[in-house]
């Protein structure tokens, strides 16, 4: 009996040296939880968000399940406008048609797409990640929530812009943006989502900045590296952009009125950010002017850039996608029309180069079509250019606008138009005046070409012609036709419940 | 008061039995052999008045007139004998093979062969054996189990799949249990080493690019895949049982759906010192050779080629024969078992050392173990069971060199007028770039596995009483695999310069308690044997790779020598798997039988949401034999029983190791203005659920006339759901791709098994035992869009709704114009054309053709084994029909339009000549090698495509034990048994290459069918003796 017992007690203590974990955390693999819980991994997860949004800009290194486009969103938005003209036979030809066809839905169409939804699910895992795991303190992990919603919000404005139903146009109602505001976590058919109205992608870009305000860094920018994140002035101005792409066509008076608010707010930052009227500081210190890419100042940006993509550093570059092709000019060329916009002396556009003058314009690779002209604002056939995205001159320009639409003539708006006009003359040509304008809308197309001749080829002409409802290259192309269709690979996946643009149905 | 109504009875019962005429018999019991058997079960029947027989065989027992006596032992054939006065009886029990096999394990418990109701093989390996490992001796012995060496490389992996595949991106080899251990089994991914710079070019998948070399395809980068049972001596084996439907595999739940293979080693047997010795030795080749062009015929094939650049080197070099030979190997194994009163053991060592038929390779085993049990107290027996094993193989680059043999131009000589080896492609325009001497590579790199490996348990059993059994087990599979490769320097070469070095270090360790409590009771007419218990098992995966390049001197071989060194890897994984399960069987009146299983398993692999599964199960089964309307109509029935089971199983791991969450990577390389950022290489996936599979099985057990026939016959229906598959995700996601459970597919297939005694008498007996399985699979439903065409586990198979899993999918080749000598292919629309659909990229995959799979659908095997007194004469028949396979060899050796310019099948020789010259192979130029493409030589064609049936005579062994008698007389031996074994003697097939059982995929079920230049099988001759004390 004793020797039951004892035989008992040693199984019944074998028996029990059972433990049971079953949440194994891995070693040297990074899982939401890893990754979220101190500030370094969250921080860096937080600049793969900053590179996504490069890559859905503009192009960026591809990776495992990371998607890299080759500046699709950038050139489209100068393509089939006058400032760029197309290859007959390059594939983005029907950019300028809008008649697309099976290929373009599956190459740049579906490209954009993807690549800023996956670029928005990077942002929407920091959103929801550190607020779930976070672990190192409520400011840094509010100001890392907070760039991601402004990252967000910048993605969401392209999606809405590129996709977006009347967005541009005016209609509210349109069909706008699929909102996906957390991350992505397995998929089932049956939880496919529909599109939201533009009202409401809108209304989501402008909670996202809102919320993210009062968090957003807002130091004085005085190096670089301040630029090249989100900070409370680029917020004010992407603000300003929302605004005024929602109010333009129109003419919503709230709107303009917050657009030319918040444009004001920037441009009286005391952060750094200040406008020079000094031709090389545009020329060379916003664009390097040498194919090797380097910056001409030391300080490797001009005070007025309020974001920009560092494509361009010192140390382990990575291409932004755009470069070569701007470079060699293989798709498309820079409109010789749109170069005789340019009035003669102004360094935007082009001068012999026998002349020896510095200008943005320039013939780029001898190898492929030496006649033919190219932007230095992508200078080499790397693509290690630094990308813009924010910048004094738009604040100038949409504040300049705004007040011609809200008060008619006035000596601000033309104040800000004569700063960008003559910005890049070494001589200065004469000044407008309130005498030069006949009517406000004389001065507003005044503003609307200045403003294409001062951002042509950073991702605006083709949003500003739509919603100032003016022609784009093809005069045929009726506003339905202006943006891209939906992927039919979304339309058709979800069995309809994804409807396409009306252009396109 | 218990006690009081006991000793009451028993009185009774004695009074009752005194009341009668008794009396003691006395008598001992004998095998054929006159040896004494201790321990026979004497018992009076349909009483309990029982005895045992002792040492010498001998008992004694109270009976009255007219009782029978019966003598039962484990493994011979109850005899009855009817006491009639006699005081002295004399007992000889007949060995019953039949019986012998009874006993079998099903896990965590064993039960009677009569008992079972699920679906369950046994195999006993035979004194034959032919393989180095355990699943290699399956081929052809159990229904169900399909097993295909994957090459002649010594160690390589097998496949094997039980019942047909189960999982399209997971693995589909089963689940190994020792001794109640799950090891660490076999599976592509976790068992591949890589041979680095072993470069076989994964061939000329679409169209071979002509312009450069051969491009290498790193998806289909060789690698080395090991079979981790070769670190198991098979010599340590009792038997093998596979469990095949859901109710034998519900016990193993979340591991079962791909079947189970439980292993159980010697045991030692009570009061009988057994001392077993075998040695051998074997005589391998190829199986068959490589019918390759000589250096004049290589010379005038690519002087025509390229007419401007003469080919005029006159060497001539056969260098498959520079690289084979034959290979000789050795093996000794010994074990001693035996046992006491109270303890028991079984202690083995054995030793091989095999030759590879490629020079300068070889393969070395060592393995130990120990069995033991003890009886600490009246209830209690604890034990162990330990191996330790250790397998250096130093012929993991075999394939690389054979392949290299194969394409090496015959012009050019092994070594050079310098004595050396001579490297490059001397005087010929064209040649590798690689320059690559095989001769050199297999004398001077070093490229070995050594396999180190622990798998035991201990464990402490309690028996209360007589139905309850208490046991708790804690067992360990430490598994540890250091691969190194060392290269040699190729002077002419930039890929292999200043010699290189990679080694890797994986440690696999694993450990799992298992804790279970076996009931077995009789009452009145029930019957009910359960088993209740818990298991929880840790594995824990260390890795590091590191690599070095530029050593000093060619005679430094550590990686740690080299000039350059770089980590490749390195880190933990790890992964746990708790369950709970349960099993109840019943009987009533020992005819009706019904089973139920549950189990559930919890695994870390998943989602917590997801993490746990349960896999029940229930089985029904009805002993016909048993009714009387069988026994007295059908007199030659002598057991009947039908069975039917249905449950459900799983296959944990096919998502890897942490599939549902999402995982980062640092990016190296690039910074966003001086910061390091992540990205990442796989989103998360919460829903990632389990694939589960459903079987149905009904299956006939019969003895028939006499026991001479015993015939197993089943039928099933797998169906796997959930199946894991990558589908398309709205690409508003942000992915477009992931995995998903979103597949169904099914198995059907009939097994049978025969097993007949043909003739059974005292000198000469003759046992035939066929097997036959047909199995075919289908997808029942994949993906969003219904098909895949794709580059899934790396080998081009093509899947569609509707269709067997894994279809070659390829363009059709009509073949040669007799008029132009141009290939013709023929398109979808019907017609011909001399324009190659491959050529078109938007239209070649719409032109492809569903031309079949690479699984057999019915295959088997026959046994024979034919003893007349001393003499035996065994043989396997192994067959396999309706397989297809790519015969890329030939689409490699008929690739001349590449700048390689390597040594080509000496069909090419048949290449169209002149206007009507019907012939298989084009013109050398052609209108299908255009531009910068060859399409005439793809592997995706149906050019190369092959049917891959075959008989093959996989064993035939001749015996002779010396008579027993004799033995007696030396007072030493208890048995001894010379032999000669020959292996892969001789096969049947249509099959044009050497060899139609191997795979370039090793273990994986999925991409079999492809032979890219991979080593042929051996034929083998061994003789051997095996010596009992």
């Amino acid at each position: 009996m004793k020797n039951i017992l004892k035989s008992l007690i040693i199984f019944i203590t074998a028996a029990s040296l059972v433990s049971c974990e079953l949440d194994l955390a891995p070693e040297n693999v990074m899982v939401d939880e890893i990754t979220y819980k101190d500030s370094k991994t969250a921080e860096a997860a937080l600049i793969g968000a900053y590179t996504r949004l490069n890559s859905a800009f503009s192009g960026a290194p591809t990776g495992v399940n990371n998607y890299a486009n080759s500046g699709y969103f950038l050139i489209y938005s100068d393509m089939g406008t006058p400032t760029l003209m197309t290859r007959e036979n390059s594939s983005l030809i029907n950019m300028e048609t809008s008649n697309y066809n099976t290929s373009d839905h599956e190459s740049y169409i579906l490209s954009i797409w993807k690549t800023l939804y996956n670029a928005i699910d990077y942002a929407n895992n920091i959103i929801v990640n550190v607020n779930k795991y976070g672990d190192y303190g409520d400011s840094l992990m509010n100001q890392h929530i907070a760039e991601a919603k402004f990252i967000r919000a910048y993605e969401y404005l392209m999606l809405l812009q590129a996709y977006g139903d009347g967005a541009l146009t005016g209609d509210m109602n349109g069909l706008g943006v699929i909102l996906r505001l957390t991350p992505y976590d397995g998929y089932k058919p049956e939880e496919i989502q529909a599109r939201s109205t533009v009202s409401d992608s809108y209304q989501q870009i402008i909670t996202d900045l809102q919320e993210a305000l009062p968090y957003l860094p807002n130091q004085n920018a005085t190096n670089m590296a301040v630029r090249t994140r989100a900070s409370r002035t680029a917020a004010f101005a992407l603000l300003s952009r929302v605004h005024l792409y929602r109010g333009s066509y129109s003419n919503n008076t709230a709107d303009i009125q917050l657009a030319a608010d918040y444009a004001d707010s920037v441009l009286k930052n005391n952060r750094n950010y200040f406008f020079s009227t000094s031709y090389t500081h545009h020329t060379s210190w916003l664009f390097p002017l040498n194919t090797s890419g380097a910056e001409t100042n030391s300080a490797n940006y001009s005070d007025e850039v309020i974001l920009l993509a560092p494509h361009y550093t010192s140390t382990n570059n990575y291409a932004n996608g755009v470069g070569g092709s701007f470079f060699n000019k293989t798709s498309f060329s820079v409109d010789n029309n749109f170069v005789s916009m340019y009035a003669s002396g102004d360094r935007r556009g082009y001068f012999d180069p026998s002349t020896g003058t510095a200008c943005l314009i320039w013939k780029g690779s001898d190898n492929y079509y030496p006649t033919e002209l190219t932007s230095f604002k992508y200078n080499n056939a790397n693509g290690y250019n630094n990308v813009l995205l924010i910048r004094l001159s738009e604040m100038k320009l949409t504040r300049a606008e705004a007040l011609a639409r809200l008060q008619g003539i006035n000596d601000e708006s033309i104040t800000h138009l004569n700063d960008i006009m003559r910005k890049a003359f070494q001589t200065k040509p004469a000044a407008y005046t309130q005498a030069s304008f006949a009517s406000a809308q004389q001065l507003i197309d005044q503003i609307l070409a200045e403003r294409m001749k001062e951002l042509a080829f950073e991702g605006h002409t083709r949003w500003d012609l739509i919603r100032t409802g003016r022609n784009l290259r093809n005069p045929a192309l009726n506003n339905d036709k202006k943006i891209l269709p939906i992927p039919n690979y979304d339309v058709n996946i979800s069995y309809g419940s994804i409807i396409q643009n009306k252009g396109y149905r | 008061m218990k006690k009081i109504i006991i000793l009451f009875s028993l009185l009774l019962v004695s009074a009752m039995l005194f009341a009668q005429d008794k009396f003691t018999v006395t008598g001992n019991v004998r095998d054929a052999q006159g040896e004494a058997i201790p321990g026979v079960y004497v018992r009076i029947k349909s009483t309990n008045v029982v005895t045992e027989t002792n040492l010498k065989g001998e008992f004694s027992i109270d009976v009255r007139n007219g009782n029978t006596l019966q003598f039962t032992y484990i493994g011979y054939t109850t005899q009855e004998y009817i006491v009639n006065n006699a005081d002295k009886i004399s007992i000889t029990l007949l060995e019953d093979k039949l019986v012998l096999a009874e006993l079998i394990f099903t896990g965590y418990s064993t039960q009677e062969r009569r008992d079972i109701t699920g679906s369950v093989a046994t195999v006993r390996p035979v004194t034959m054996q032919s393989g180095l490992s355990v699943d290699r001796l399956l081929a052809g012995q159990a229904a169900g189990v399909f097993v295909s060496a994957s090459s002649g490389a010594l160690g390589a992996a097998n496949v094997l799949t039980i019942r047909g595949i189960s999982s399209i991106m997971g693995d589909n080899n089963p689940l190994y249990v020792i001794d109640g251990v799950p090891i660490y089994g076999t599976n592509r991914s976790e068992n591949s080493a890589s041979t680095s710079g072993g470069s076989i070019p994964a061939y000329s998948f679409g169209g071979t690019n002509v312009s450069g070399t051969i491009t290498n395809n790193p998806d289909l980068a060789y690698s080395f895949e090991k079979n981790p049972l070769s670190t198991l001596n098979p010599e340590d084996i009792e038997s093998i049982e596979i469990l095949k439907d859901a109710f034998a595999t519900a016990i193993y739940g979340s591991r079962g759906s791909a079947g189970v293979i439980l292993i159980t080693t010697k045991k030692g047997s009570r009061d009988r010192t057994k001392i077993d010795v075998t040695y051998n030795t074997s005589f391998e080749n190829p199986v068959d050779k490589l019918n390759l062009l000589n250096g004049e015929q290589y010379n005038l094939i690519y002087s025509m080629y390229y007419p401007g650049s003469p080919f005029i080197s006159e060497y001539n070099t056969d260098w498959i024969d520079e690289v084979t030979r034959q290979a000789i190997s050795h093996s000794v194994s010994a074990s001693v078992s035996g046992g006491t009163e109270k303890t028991n053991y079984f202690v083995s060592a054995s030793m091989s050392n095999n030759q590879s038929y490629i020079i300068n390779n070889d393969m070395q085993r060592f393995s130990a173990r120990i069995n033991l049990d003890s009886k600490i107290n009246k209830i209690t027996t604890i034990g162990s069971n330990i191996s330790l094993s250790q397998v250096d193989n130093n012929a993991i680059a075999a394939p690389t060199i054979y392949s290299l043999a194969a394409r090496k131009a015959p012009n050019l000589p092994v070594y050079g007028d310098d004595g050396k080896y001579f490297y490059g492609q001397g005087t010929n325009p064209y040649g590798y770039t690689e320059a690559y001497n095989p001769v050199a590579t297999a004398m001077l790199n070093k490229e070995r596995s050594l396999d180190n490996r622990v798998t035991g348990s201990i464990f402490l059993e309690v028996r209360p009483t007589n139905w309850l059994t208490l046991r708790s087990e804690v067992g360990t599979d430490m598994y540890n695999v250091k691969t190194a490769v060392r290269k040699a320097d190729v002077p002419l070469s930039d890929v292999v310069s200043k010699n290189q070095a990679q080694e890797s270090v994986r440690m696999n360790t694993k450990f799992v308690v298992n804790n279970t409590i076996n009931v077995a009771k009789e009452f009145n007419n029930h019957f009910i044997q359960g088993i209740i218990g818990q298991s929880y098992e840790t594995s824990t995966l260390y890795a590091n790779s590191i690599s070095g390049r530029n050593f000093f001197s060619p005679y430094l071989v550590g990686v740690g020598a080299a000039q350059t060194r770089t980590v490749s890897g390195g880190g933990e994984s790890k992964w746990a798997l708790f369950s709970a399960f349960a099993r109840m069987n019943y009987q009533y009146m020992r005819k009706y039988m019904a089973g139920l299983t549950y189990r559930i398993d919890g695994s870390s692999r998943y989602n917590r949401e997801n993490r746990y599964l349960g896999t029940p199960s229930v089985s029904l089964g009805w002993r016909l034999g048993e009714e009387s309307f069988i026994k007295d109509n059908f007199s030659w029935v002598n057991d009947l029983k039908l069975r039917g089971s249905l449950g459900w199983s799983s296959k944990d791991a096919n998502s890897g190791y942490y599939g549902a969450q999402a995982i980062y990577g640092l990016v190296t390389g690039a910074s966003y203005y001086g910061n390091s950022y992540l990205s990442m290489s796989q989103p998360g996936n919460t829903d990632l659920d389990w694939e589960k599979t459903v079987t149905y099985d009904i299956g006939l057990d019969a003895t028939l006339f006499n026991r001479r026939i015993d015939l197993t016959l089943d039928y099933y229906f797998k169906k796997t759901t959930d199946m894991l598959f990558p589908s398309d995700l709205p690409a508003y996601t942000g992915y477009t791709k992931q995995d998903q459970n979103i597949g169904d597919m099914s198995n059907q297939g009939v097994e049978v098994r025969i097993n007949s005694f043909n003739i059974s008498t005292d000198d000469f007996q003759w046992l035939t035992t066929l097997t036959m399985s047909r199995n075919s699979n289908k997808i029942l439903k994949l993906n969003f869009e219904g098909n895949q065409i794709d580059q899934l586990n790396s080998s081009f198979k093509y899947y569609a709704v509707g269709y067997p899993a894994g279809q070659f999918y390829l363009h059709k080749w009509v073949g040669v114009d007799p008029e132009t000598g141009d290939p013709l292919w023929e398109y979808k629309d019907g017609t011909v054309s001399k324009v190659a659909p491959a050529a078109d990229n938007a239209t070649s995959n719409q032109n492809k053709f569903i031309m079949g799979v690479s699984n057999p659908d019915f295959y088997g095997g026959l046994f024979n084994s034919i003893i007349y007194k001393g003499i035996e004469l065994n043989f396997l028949f192994t067959f396999s029909s309706g397989g297809k396979m790519i015969n890329n060899t030939k689409a490699q050796l008929m690739t001349y339009s590449t700048k390689d310019a390597n040594n080509l099948d000496a069909d090419i020789l048949k290449f169209w000549q002149i206007y009507g010259h019907n012939t298989g192979v084009p013109s050398l130029k052609n209108a299908s090698i255009t531009g910068n493409y060859d399409y005439t030589a793809s592997s995706t064609i149906t050019r190369f495509l092959e049917d891959n049936s075959f008989i093959r005579l996989k064993n035939i062994e001749l015996a002779y034990s010396l008579p027993s008698k004799l033995l007696a007389k030396t007072r030493t031996f208890n048995q001894v048994r010379i032999y000669a074994l020959a292996t892969n003697l001789f096969t049947l097939t249509r099959y044009s290459g050497l060899d139609p059982e191997v795979s370039a995929f090793g273990s994986s079920a999925t991409s079999a069918g492809y032979d890219n230049l991979t080593m042929p099988q051996t034929r083998a001759y061994q003789f051997g003796v095996r010596l009992g004390f």
